[in-house]
């Protein structure tokens, strides 16, 4: 989307696109190779090292808080986030739902009740703090070994099909807000409705030097992404995951339906 | 009853069979994702189709009792090729059928009873081939028209209800990049490999005393895991200023990979020339270089092209894991669809690769040199 | 035609060749014997320099090997080594057309002289296009052969050319060699461990130990005089006798009598053949074939032992 807004604005885009993960394009545009790419605000937790600051948990001051940062110390400008949150969540298979309802507080009723649950996850969010430990302390719920069941790499894509085809009777998933083939596979997210989890807004973050060259790049990206909410991009995210739509493709339509490409 | 010629087409035949008659051979599934349920050949669309394939089958099973005449391998090969050709087919239009009751997101696949039934047909062409003791130019005719025929199958239109199509329709420009950026990758590296290593194995065989080192070193590098080998690259590559990620280090841990079977053929085409040949040659008054053009070269490059097939083969596989660290090429499919748990968008990462493994490994072996040439 | 003055070889501080010195007579065959290790090998070697001089010299004519360039050297001599060494890659006729290539002959002379060749060898012109692997051992080593007279040079070095073959055909090529060197009249330097193969086919024999030359001259020399214990022992101590009738022809030892009946036996012949002629029709006496149709004469029994 980025890419096609700029040049659709007029200006000359060289594309990095697949570049790598979070720590790479990061280094990236620190050392100036990138100029603009699209970064979730919860990750400044890690990157200025404040994983314990609360504020994180808030979409509003997590954002301000990043952008106040990467302003003062690296130079580079937190354009407007689109209000959808990429945060890990648990899904649960519709039987699951059934029982547990559509909450994570329905969920810690339902296993404290003695309800059979299996969760595939990532190691990482298993052990991370900020994962699944965050919400068993906030709900008050623990998992055992036995209702685990760990894979490797942080890809959701393995554990929602786990989840989906009740693999060694996994009936709860590892998700991301966004994740589009949940529907399509059958599972729903359980709201964190005591807000467990840090917010992952995306957003674009470009250089100070490029954005003073160039200021139209704010007017051009903003609108766009204020219109992404969750639902949308979780629509979005379907249509490449379920129907196997090239992301270019679907981002243009996107656009072109919100009048931001003509 | 006689026992059979050819155990070999036997056991194929009834293999394909017993797979045709046993398991699902198409998937349907609501979409890319989930995996489908499978569908066996009878209840797919076109119930003349499924008879024809399985009379044909039979007809394979027959024919492991026939004499090894050259005409009856023509005929073995001609009904394994039909069969091949028919199942395909079948397939794509069991697919197609399926697509047009279906919402567009659902997916139709191939089943198990394909893909076995399918290898054992080709295999059981080779074999005939290969009894027929078919010279190169016959099995080059003989590939070239059955990739033909599969093209022109795709190009009608007639296999676009597959899944693995469907995945290709979506990213066409992006394939060809890849596939382009693939051959990129493997000539990047073998070229360099031969420049770097040709010379090195040249050392080694003038000089015995330091093959142990050379090659000590060389197979320390071949056993270290492509992963990790891009990842310890990272380090050095940045120090001279490149980039940890893309081609670069890719090429670069290729050539590396590239070098030992580079550099063992080149001796063992060298020390292919026979040292009494090269003693009588020299007691004839030859000097190095013509001893080198005349006998030591001709002796020894049968042994050199068949590792460069090693070598080709090998790198093209190799170049698929490139791209893990950003390179492009085939890979980016196979590791696209690993992510997104879309096994057809891993199939069409690895068929291409595979495709591409066989069609080098065929051409290197139609240019090995024969003995017996022109001084 | 070959002289060797005061040839030494060393190597590692010690002398594999120790001030041999002999002369060939053009046209002559000679062979060099000794048991393994006397240094009867890199001597050939060294008259065409694929071992370099430690000291002395090697004239071919009047050249001094020395003087001309090592392949240029070598183009003029034929060379014929124990491991054949065919090339596996060219055909019969382009194996031997090996030399004539590099000197730039014509395509037209080469294929003359490759024809000429198969039939001095005795074999089918069929043969030129058969690759090596297609042929029996005693084949290959007669196109070894062959191919070391492609060039037509003044010499040639045999180094054991028929050690690798079995007995049969191993006396076979010898037989076929002597025939080669009446015909050509080559001057052919022959390296072997076999002594009844050198009092076969040589003019004249350098016996070799230890890196020194022992003795030189015609087999019959050495048979009677033999120069020391070790050429006594080495020429055939107890078989003495039969290999001197071995050496020795019907021509020294005619009669000239009224022939007997029979079939008459060659002058040429050796007087073991004589003997082994006698005991099967079982005679002391043999005739003898007449030389340009003049009378004969005839063998006895008593002059064999003579």
């Amino acid at each position: 989307m980025i890419a096609l807004l700029l040049e659709h604005g007029g200006l000359r885009i060289e594309s990095r696109i697949g570049l790598g993960p979070t720590n790479i394009v990061r280094s990236a545009i620190l050392a100036g190779a990138i100029d603009i790419y699209p970064e979730y605000t919860g990750n400044g937790a890690r990157f200025f090292k404040r994983e314990h600051d609360p504020a994180w948990k808030n979409a509003a001051s997590g954002y301000d808080e990043v952008r106040r940062l990467d302003r003062a110390q690296n130079n580079l400008v937190w354009l407007a986030p689109a209000p959808a949150n990429n945060t890990w969540a648990i899904a649960a298979r519709k039987d699951l739902a059934a029982h547990a309802g559509a909450t994570l507080e329905g969920f810690a009723r339902y296993l404290a009740g003695g309800g059979r649950v299996r969760l595939a996850a990532s190691a990482e969010f298993v052990e991370s703090p900020g994962g699944l430990p965050a919400f068993e302390q906030s709900y008050g719920f623990t998992l055992s070994q036995s209702q685990l069941l760990v894979l490797a790499g942080g890809d959701t894509a393995a554990t929602i099909r786990a989840a989906s085809e009740d693999v060694s009777g996994v009936n709860a998933a590892m998700a991301y807000g966004t994740d589009g083939s949940l529907a399509a596979l059958g599972l729903s997210i359980l709201a964190d409705d005591k807000g467990a989890q840090v917010v992952y807004e995306p957003a674009p973050v470009v250089r100070g030097a490029v954005l003073a060259a160039h200021p139209e790049i704010a007017g051009l990206l903003d609108p766009a992404f204020r219109s992404l909410t969750l639902a949308r991009l979780q629509q979005l995210n379907a249509a490449i995951a379920v129907e196997g739509r090239e992301a270019r493709a679907v981002a243009q339509d996107y656009l072109m339906a919100q009048g931001f490409l003509k | 009853m006689r026992a059979p010629r050819n155990a070999v087409l036997l056991a194929l035949a009834l293999v394909a069979l017993l797979a045709l008659l046993g398991s699902g051979f198409i998937t349907h599934a609501p979409n890319r994702l989930v995996s489908g349920t499978p569908f066996t050949l009878w209840n797919a669309p076109g119930g003349w189709r499924a008879g024809l394939i399985l009379t044909l089958a039979v007809a394979l099973a027959a024919g492991a009792f026939l004499t090894p005449a050259r005409h009856h391998s023509a005929t073995i090969v001609a009904t394994a090729s039909l069969l091949l050709l028919l199942l395909l087919d079948t397939a794509g239009v069991a697919a197609r059928d399926f697509a047009a009751h279906a919402p567009p997101a659902a997916r139709a696949g191939l089943g198990a009873a394909f893909w076995v039934a399918s290898l054992s047909t080709a295999l059981a062409i080779i074999d005939a081939l290969q009894r027929a003791r078919a010279n190169p130019a016959l099995r080059f005719a003989v590939a070239l028209a059955l990739a033909a025929a599969i093209l022109a199958l795709a190009a009608d239109g007639r296999l676009d209800g597959l899944s693995l199509a469907r995945e290709y329709d979506v990213r066409r420009s992006a394939f060809a990049a890849e596939l382009l950026r693939h051959c990129a990758l493997v000539a990047g590296s073998v070229f360099p490999a031969l420049v770097i290593g040709v010379p090195l194995g040249i050392f080694a065989a003038r000089k015995p005393r330091s093959r142990g080192g050379l090659f000590a070193v060389l197979n320390v590098i071949e056993t270290v895991p492509s992963v990790a080998l891009f990842g310890l690259l990272i380090a050095p590559l940045a120090a001279l200023g490149l980039s940890g990620v893309g081609p670069a280090p890719a090429i670069v841990a290729l050539t590396l990979y590239a070098l030992l079977p580079v550099a063992r053929n080149t001796e063992a085409g060298i020390l292919a020339a026979d040292t009494a040949a090269v003693e009588a040659a020299r007691g004839m008054g030859m000097t190095t270089g013509q001893i080198f053009r005349r006998v030591e070269l001709p002796l020894g490059l049968p042994v050199f092209v068949a590792g460069l097939r090693i070598v080709v083969v090998q790198t093209i596989g190799l170049a698929a894991v490139a791209a893990l660290i950003g390179a492009g090429g085939l890979g980016t499919f196979i590791f696209q669809g690993i992510g997104q748990y879309a096994i057809d968008l891993v199939l069409l990462g690895a068929v291409p690769t595979i495709a591409l493994a066989l069609a080098a490994d065929f051409a290197l072996a139609m240019m090995t040199p024969r003995m017996g040439q022109e001084p | 035609m070959i002289e060797l003055e005061h040839v030494v070889r060393s190597t590692g501080g010690r002398r594999v060749v120790d001030d041999v010195s002999f002369s060939v007579p053009a046209g002559a065959f000679c062979a060099l014997v000794g048991s393994s290790g006397a240094g009867k090998s890199t001597t050939l070697k060294l008259i065409n320099r694929l071992v370099p001089l430690t000291g002395g010299a090697i004239r071919i004519g009047s050249t001094d090997v020395a003087s001309l360039p090592p392949e240029a050297l070598r183009r003029r001599i034929g060379y014929v080594i124990q491991s054949i060494g065919l090339f596996p890659h060219w055909t019969v006729a382009q194996n031997i057309a090996t030399v004539p290539r590099l000197l730039g002959w014509s395509e037209a002379k080469i294929g003359a002289r490759v024809a000429e060749l198969l039939a001095l060898i005795g074999l089918e012109p069929s043969y030129a296009a058969r690759f090596p692997r297609e042929l029996s051992g005693g084949q290959q080593q007669r196109i070894g052969v062959a191919r070391a007279l492609a060039a037509d040079p003044e010499l040639l070095l045999m180094d054991e050319p028929f050690g690798a073959l079995d007995p049969l055909t191993r006396t076979a090529l010898a037989k076929e060699l002597a025939l080669i060197h009446r015909r050509t009249k080559k001057t052919i330097v022959f390296v072997t461990h076999d002594i009844d193969m050198a009092l076969e086919l040589a003019d004249v024999i350098a016996i070799m130990h230890e890196g020194r030359l022992v003795q030189f001259g015609a087999p019959l020399d050495i048979l009677e005089r033999p120069a020391s214990d070790f050429v006594r022992a080495f020429t055939g101590g107890a078989s003495l006798g039969l290999k001197l009738l071995g050496v020795r022809r019907v021509a020294d030892r005619i009669r000239v009598e009224p022939t007997s009946a029979g079939e008459p036996v060659e002058p040429s012949a050796s007087l073991a053949e004589a003997l082994s002629e006698m005991v099967v029709r079982q005679t002391d006496r043999l005739p003898v074939k007449g030389e340009n149709g003049a009378p004969g004469g005839s063998v006895r029994l008593s002059d064999l032992v003579r």
